[in-house]
């Protein structure tokens, strides 16, 4: 293939989803919408793509657009064209076009289809019909590319959130295909599988020869990596095109406006420019940013300390609240500008509503939690972070009662979750898991929500009163009448904290609530959650996200390997790197810039 | 008696789906006229999308997960009448589920084969369990053989839960050395398997409707 | 059910030379034993399923390895589940048939005639045999290698067979779903009451979000598959050979042979 030849060729494509569920309902996401909408744009050999846009925009749909899947597997119209190393997906199957262009989805659960790494690997050159010693040859090959040759012999279920997605890349690496697509390939991985799924990428674009063209909501991790940039507006239109700086820096407001995140740094910079800090050129990374600082001639004045204009996501508690402690130690007082991320807030005088002494968890024969002992006191948002596999979720469900704790090791508003009844566990803690599909019981939205209330015998006008009145917080009120199955991802999240909210408790309980969404979404699931907490709730969350925990959690639990590692106020613990370091955490950016690491 | 109830309901079975097949516009409505047209007739395993064979995988699963327990439960109480048989509806529940829900051929088949196969190792019969599925799924597909799976009105469900309710208690007559018993006794070991297919065909309709309106299965891409 | 902690990919431990029914193709095993099965259904006799029984049990205690669990099956479950059947059997046998026997037991009105149990017996020792004859195959293969056998020895086309496998691997995720679904509806209080209505009504809440959620999962997983080259060729290539050996055949002919001899030697049926 001559180089410049490009490996994929967009031309004018608009997809629309043929999903006929409620076609009558002009929703911003909902059904039948045309996302992307005559996009062209063509990729070359050696390009990272690094795709943008909000959420809805159709960047999921356009990745599945090419390699065919759209139209032949996905029900969807398709219009325009797309070529792929020569051959029109419209008329060529997707089993052909697998060999000019790779796919790596979101979820690395859904793409394992056999029973070893090995296996898995050789599945693409299998279904190729490759001679036997080329399906080996190019099986160890990306085995060894992305390091997990050595496990080979291992069943996919086993290997950590990062090993899968990485197995995922080799299996991409196998079908020797120049380009290869990944959708969101980092979400819910701790920042070592991060580093990992980045490294075995990195290991693949250095030769020259292939593509790549990524899906990324954490565009801290993409920055040094992607060399492009393609941003669809919200209505699935091409918005921008062009080198990642240049996009970034030039079209910085429209891309703000748009609702599209931006890197950590950038962010940083933003508000100090709001703040009449001018940092020019706009910094894409910490160390730009650090660079742009250090290098800055701005007016510095100890009496009058930089105004901090703070994004919507921060400002409702902040305001709401008790005026935002700037708890952090800076040497340099410039940095104060960006310090009030981190918040401390008083109130561990109250006696604790969750109290857990030397509690251990067993999942069959091994012991996953070693005595953990807790106290969370009323009215606080609590996050509870640790790498892939501490025991987070094992945690937030034994405190919540969903798999029952040993008995007299937790007190949560007076009862024992391993003790007590379904109902009254009900209404006292509300529990919010995952896969909000899972907690899912009845037919309608409505119904959904009455449920608690039905089973506490609330009269029928009461019910009604407090379901319209959900119903209206969480902006679902014109879809009472639906299944909650058929909700977008944001609404079905938002349902479900509707649920565990309509009995009132007393303690919230979430497991992972920004999974799956894009961060304007867990922005305003979290500024509900302080506003739950401003009126008293307690709120014990589960995240990988240590940016929302510095701007959000008022208190933070640390685990390490089934024990509690570090436990404090989220501003003192975000004081030290050290201590998240040591537990196989890393601070965001940002953080790390303060603390003078990065 | 037992001769009569086994002749009326299979003979008679196809006269009446036949006749449908002109007048079957009322049920296939629901369906857009595009939908029908991609669809393969009479497919080729090579026409079954994956989506489909993985979600006929995913309902055998499911059923093998029903029939493991319902497998040894029957085995126990074979002794006792009527109990062991009244489980037998469940043999047809995946089939019955896949078939409402996907609305093409052979996947009634399929889902019973797979149910079979995963069942292998659980259920102590070894791989007569994958006959013994196979047996009960093709009742779900013949009566939708008879109008070559152009119809799919749920009355078809039904008529192919009768045919195996009453068929299951001759095939079974050396099995179980039915002549041995009282008169009674076969009387009501035919009741109690065909009222056990019926239910079990409505409850797989059932789930198949709660299935769709939950928007899963009937989206999956055409041919 | 223990599924969730089966892994179906687990290969049957390495089986010594003796052990040699792990060595033989599944397909072998199922045609051997198939045609007896067959005709045991309609024997009426105790000593053709009984010899059946006996010799099913010597192949398999000589060419299987026998774990704990293999054991009480054979030597538990199986004696015990024909004894109940027998005696389950026995109490519904139309008295008329055998009131020229010996009474065994009388209770009242009703008698217990030696025929009724030599029937009962005969249905509960053929089922027992029958069931000995599938545990051959059933206890030396894996669910895949069945499958990888249908494919190459019986053209089963390989997107079917992928299809079963693909299944297998959905057994240790329902069992996940399942946990997870029942924890969030216990958490929400649905249906929290004691007893078998309540369960059943539990159950039943758990069918469609535990189906919808893996019929989900299964169309992203073929999405996937697509993705690579899933269907590409009418074939593949096939690195896991099951081949179909001389000793295959012997298996099969030396089967067949000794069924034959039985049911010559013993010939169960009446002749009109
Ligand atoms: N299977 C489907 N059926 C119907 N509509 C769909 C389907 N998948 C996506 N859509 C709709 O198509 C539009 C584009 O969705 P898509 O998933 O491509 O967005 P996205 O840019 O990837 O968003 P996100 O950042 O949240 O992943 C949205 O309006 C969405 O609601
Ligand atoms: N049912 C189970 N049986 C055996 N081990 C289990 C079970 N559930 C979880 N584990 C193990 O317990 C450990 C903690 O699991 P847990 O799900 O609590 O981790 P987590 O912190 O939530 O991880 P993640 O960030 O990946 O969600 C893991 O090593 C996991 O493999
Ligand atoms: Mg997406
Ligand atoms: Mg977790």
């Amino acid at each position: 293939m001559r180089p410049s030849a490009p490996l994929l060729r967009v031309r004018d494509l608009s997809i629309t989803h043929a999903d006929a569920a409620d076609p009558s309902v002009p929703e911003r996401d909902g059904p039948s919408r045309t996302a992307p909408d005559g996009v062209s744009f063509d990729i070359r050999p050696g390009e990272v793509v690094l795709l943008l846009g909000p959420s809805g925009s159709g960047k999921s749909t356009l990745t599945l657009a090419l390699n065919g899947l759209v139209p032949h597997a996905v029900p969807a119209t398709m219009t325009g064209t797309v070529e792929a190393g020569g051959l029109d997906t419209r008329t060529t199957t997707t089993a052909q076009l697998s060999t000019r262009v790779a796919m790596v989805f979101q979820d690395p659960d859904a793409q394992i289809v056999t029973g070893t790494v090995y296996d898995e690997v050789a599945f693409g050159p299998e279904n190729l019909l490759l001679p036997l010693a080329d399906v080996t040859a190019r099986t160890e090959d990306a085995l060894r590319r992305v390091g997990l040759w050595e496990r080979r012999e291992e069943n996919p279920d086993r290997l950590s959130g990062g090993g899968r997605q990485r197995l995922a890349i080799a299996c991409a690496l196998a079908m020797g295909s120049p380009l290869i697509v990944l959708d969101e390939p980092t979400a819910n991985l701790d920042p070592q599988g991060i580093d990992d799924v980045y490294e075995a990428l990195a290991d693949v674009v250095a030769a020259g020869d292939r593509a790549i063209l990524l899906v990324e909501h954490d565009l801290d991790a993409a920055m040094g990596f992607a060399t492009r940039t393609i941003v669809l507006d919200r209505s699935g239109r091409l918005a921008f095109d062009g080198p990642v700086d240049e996009v970034l820096r030039r079209h910085v407001d429209e891309l703000v406006d748009m609702g599209v995140w931006l890197p950590a740094a950038t962010l940083a910079a933003l508000r100090m420019r709001e703040a009449g800090v001018a940092v020019d050129p706009l910094p894409l990374t910490v160390a730009e940013l650090r660079e742009a600082l250090n290098s800055s001639s701005w007016p510095l004045s100890d009496s009058e300390p930089a105004v901090t204009a703070r994004s919507s996501s921060e400002r409702s508690a902040a305001e709401r609240d008790e005026p935002p402690h700037v708890a952090f130690e800076s040497s340099d007082r410039r940095f104060d500008s960006v310090a009030p991320l981190l918040r401390s807030t008083t109130g561990d005088t109250a006696d604790p509503i969750i109290r857990a002494r030397g509690l251990t968890v067993h999942r069959g024969r091994t012991e996953i939690l070693h005595g953990i002992d807790l106290d969370i006191r009323p009215g606080t948002l609590t996050a509870i972070v640790g790498a892939n596999g501490a025991g987070k979720t094992t945690l937030i469900q034994a405190l919540g009662g969903v798999v029952p704790p040993p008995r007299r090791q937790v007190a949560v508003d007076g009862i024992d979750p391993g003790s007590a009844s379904p109902r009254e566990l009900s209404s006292r803690i509300g529990f919010v898991f995952q896969n909000p599909e899972h907690q899912f019981i009845a037919h309608t939205v409505f119904d959904e929500l009455a449920h608690g209330l039905r089973l506490r015998r609330t009269p029928d006008a009461e019910i009604e009163a407090r379901v319209g009145e959900m119903l209206d917080r969480f902006g679902l009120a014109h879809k009472a009448g639906v299944h909650p199955f058929l909700l977008s991802g944001g609404e079905k999240r938002r349902l479900s904290v509707g649920t565990a909210l309509i009995s009132r408790p007393r303690v919230l309980a979430l497991d992972e609530p920004t999974f799956g969404q894009d961060r304007a979404r867990a922005a305003e699931l979290l500024d509900l959650l302080e506003s739950l907490r401003a009126e008293g709730t307690t709120v014990v969350v589960v995240t990988h996200d240590l940016q929302l925990v510095a701007e959000h959690a008022t208190h933070t639990v640390i685990l390490a390997g089934g024990r509690v590692h570090a436990a404090g106020t989220t501003a003192e613990l975000f004081a030290g790197e050290h201590t998240f370091t040591s537990a196989g955490l890393r601070l965001p950016a940002l953080h790390r810039m303060l603390a003078g690491t990065a | 008696m037992s001769g009569a109830d086994a002749a009326s309901p299979g003979p008679s079975a196809p006269a009446p789906e036949a006749a449908f097949l002109p007048g079957a516009g009322s049920e296939e409505h629901p369906e857009p006229a595009a939908e029908m047209r991609n669809r393969p007739r009479i497919a080729g395993t090579g026409r079954f999308p994956t989506a489909v064979l993985l979600t006929c995988a995913a309902l055998g699963v499911a059923g093998a997960i029903l029939l493991g327990p319902a497998n040894w439960l029957s085995t126990l109480l074979a002794g006792v009448p009527f109990l062991s048989t009244g489980f037998a509806g469940l043999w047809l529940l995946p089939s019955v589920i896949a078939l409402r829900l996907l609305r093409r051929p052979l996947v009634g088949l399929l889902v019973g084969l797979l149910a079979g196969l995963v069942l292998v190792p659980f259920s102590g019969y070894g791989f007569a369990s994958v006959l013994t599925n196979l047996w009960w799924a093709a009742f779900t597909e013949l009566p939708f053989l008879f109008v070559l799976w152009r119809y799919w009105g749920a009355w078809m469900h039904y008529a192919g839960a009768v045919i195996v309710g009453v068929v299951y208690p001759i095939s079974a007559w050396a099995w179980f050395d039915l002549g041995a018993f009282g008169l009674w006794y076969q009387g009501a070991f035919f009741a109690v398997t065909i009222a056990s297919c019926v239910v079990a065909t409505a409850l797989g309709i059932l789930i198949a409707d709660r299935l769709r309106r939950a928007g899963v299965g009937g989206r999956a891409p055409r041919g | 059910m223990s599924t969730r902690t089966i892994d179906p990919y687990a290969a049957i431990a390495p089986a010594s030379s003796r052990h040699f029914l792990y060595a033989l193709n599944p397909l072998a095993k199922v045609a051997g034993v198939v045609p007896a099965m067959l005709l045991l259904v309609f024997v009426r006799d105790l000593a053709t399923p009984a010899t059946f029984l006996v010799l099913s049990y010597a192949v398999i205690l000589v060419g299987a390895r026998i774990t704990r669990r293999t054991a009480a099956l054979l030597f538990l479950g199986v004696p015990l589940g024909i004894l109940a059947l027998g005696s389950g059997f026995a109490l519904w046998v139309d008295a008329g048939l055998v009131r020229d026997s010996i009474p065994v037991l009388r209770i009242g009105e009703w008698t217990l005639f030696q025929g009724a149990l030599e029937i009962g017996f005969a249905t509960a020792l053929r089922l027992g045999a029958i069931l000995a004859l599938a545990l051959i195959g059933g206890l030396t293969t894996t669910g895949p290698d069945l499958v990888r056998a249908s494919v190459q020895q019986l053209r089963v086309p390989y997107r079917i067979g992928h299809t079963a496998l693909a299944a297998f691997r959905f057994v240790p995720r329902f069992g996940y779903e399942l946990s997870v679904i029942r924890a969030a509806h216990r958490v929400r209080g649905h249906h929290g009451g004691r007893g078998p209505f309540a369960r059943i009504a539990r159950g039943w809440g758990y069918i469609v979000p535990l189906l919808a959620g893996a019929i989900r999962h299964a169309e992203r997983v073929a999405l996937a598959m697509d993705s690579r080259a899933f269907g590409a060729h009418p074939t593949r290539t096939e690195r896991h050979l099951v081949p179909f050996r001389v000793r295959d055949a012997v298996f099969i002919v030396l089967c067949l042979a000794v069924s034959a001899a039985i049911f010559t030697i013993l010939f169960p049926w009446q002749l009109p």
